[in-house]
């Protein structure tokens, strides 16, 4: 029986942002992994070149760090993450939801920390502007410059939604994303997908099995609005993994998908919502424990 | 077979220096383990301690302080201390921040020292 966690994660009430990528973690440090994962995701789509993905992952880690470290003071919050693909650039936007007050920032020299960090940013991103979020959090945007082949760059639409309305992490989910086009969908949630199974101590055949489904899954996006952008929530606990994947195309999990789903997740669990099929998985760190 | 650690850290000695060698991303995270390692007074037996960077494939300013302060505690205890080349990434945050200019980088972890 699988504990499907949360809220739906792609309702169309959940369906976030004009981003190409929308991340919400839990603030913790073995969380901004995830996102440099999500950022190589996007790098193999749209083939950035080594140096332009080595600045961008540093710069964006030191971003999510300064929010590890001081956004919550020890308490539990939410990192937020939204990568926007551009022509010749691509932003960046590191927000979280924290105190603001007696927090590091920008001009604070007395956090070292804070002023290392930051002083990284600003020599890899081409600009950088802090601003405070109502309700007293921060948001770093960061642009950087990158060349990407047109030939190369994901094709395919969808809508461009108000920003901000990513739905935040339940307890015991690790992350939620929002990716699109399903072409760097491919890319950003196999990526994921693998650090999350590493984490849960996959055993490397089942982090293989577990990029498998990813891959199936993004080819069952529906094509339904808004369509063309996948959400995904995921749970990592030790060898045990959660998936929750929407929205997919009517009738694929029981049509394409299921003898998939039979070999790699232990059970699934489909909810249909009018904007496609939303199928939670569990899946297990060895093969050996299932059936 | 288990899968791999975010950062393998692994320690072994030759007649005249300890190295450690790191694979993996130092980060946050992995900080405190690389941290422990190197506060180990074993460690302080040689001469020499060498941080092996070839596998690194990712440093941030967390892993950056580590390696600053274990350059401070091997000043302290009359040890030296060299650093091989890392992956573009971390020569580039080396570099960036300044730190490279502290540290002795030699070419491979066994290179004998003039």
């Amino acid at each position: 029986m699988v504990r499907a966690g949360g809220a739906a994660v792609a309702s169309g009430t959940d369906i976030p942002t004009a981003a190409n990528v929308a991340l919400a973690l839990q603030a913790r440090a073995e969380n901004v992994l995830l996102v440099r994962q999500a950022l190589r995701g996007l790098a193999d789509a749209a083939a950035l070149a080594e140096l332009e993905l080595n600045d961008l992952t540093t710069a964006v880690t030191e971003a999510c760090n300064n929010v590890v470290s001081h956004a919550y003071e020890g308490d539990p919050g939410p990192l937020e993450v939204e990568l926007r693909l551009e022509p010749s650039e691509i932003e960046v936007l590191v927000r979280d939801h924290g105190h603001g007050i007696g927090r590091a920032r920008s001009t604070d020299r007395a956090a070292p920390e804070g002023g290392l960090g930051v002083h990284v940013i600003r020599a890899l991103a081409r600009c950088v502007h802090f601003r405070e979020t109502a309700g007293g959090g921060t948001e770093v945007a960061m642009r950087f410059a990158i060349s990407v082949d047109p030939a190369l760059r994901p094709k395919g639409s969808f809508d461009a939604v108000a920003p901000g309305t990513i739905a935040l992490p339940a307890a015991g989910e690790t992350a939620r994303l929002a990716v699109g086009p399903p072409a760097l969908a491919r890319s950003v949630l196999r990526r994921v997908i693998a650090a999350a199974a590493m984490r849960a101590r996959f055993t490397t055949e089942r982090i293989a099995a577990a990029q498998r489904l990813s891959d199936a899954l993004v080819a069952q996006l529906s094509d339904a609005p808004p369509g063309g952008r996948l959400g995904a929530a995921i749970g990592v606990r030790s060898r045990e993994l959660e998936l929750i994947v929407g929205p997919l195309r009517q009738g694929s999990a029981h049509g394409p998908l299921t003898s998939l789903l039979d070999e790699v997740a232990d059970s699934h669990e489909l909810r249909r919502t009018p904007s496609g099929e939303i199928l939670a998985m569990h899946l297990r760190e060895s093969a050996a424990s299932r059936r | 077979m288990g899968a791999l650690q975010q950062l393998q850290v692994d320690v072994r000695c030759t007649p005249d220096r300890v190295i450690v060698a790191l694979e993996g991303e130092l980060d946050m995270a992995s900080a405190p383990l690389l941290q422990s390692t190197l506060e180990d007074r074993a460690l302080a037996s040689l001469p020499l301690l060498v941080l092996d960077l070839g596998q690194l494939q990712f440093i941030d300013s967390t892993g950056l302080r580590v390696v600053l302060a274990v350059r401070k505690l091997c000043a302290q205890r009359g040890q030296q201390l060299a650093v091989t080349r890392g992956s573009a990434q971390v020569e580039r945050l080396l570099s960036v921040t300044g730190v490279a200019e502290h540290l002795r980088v030699i070419d491979s972890a066994e290179q004998p020292l003039a």
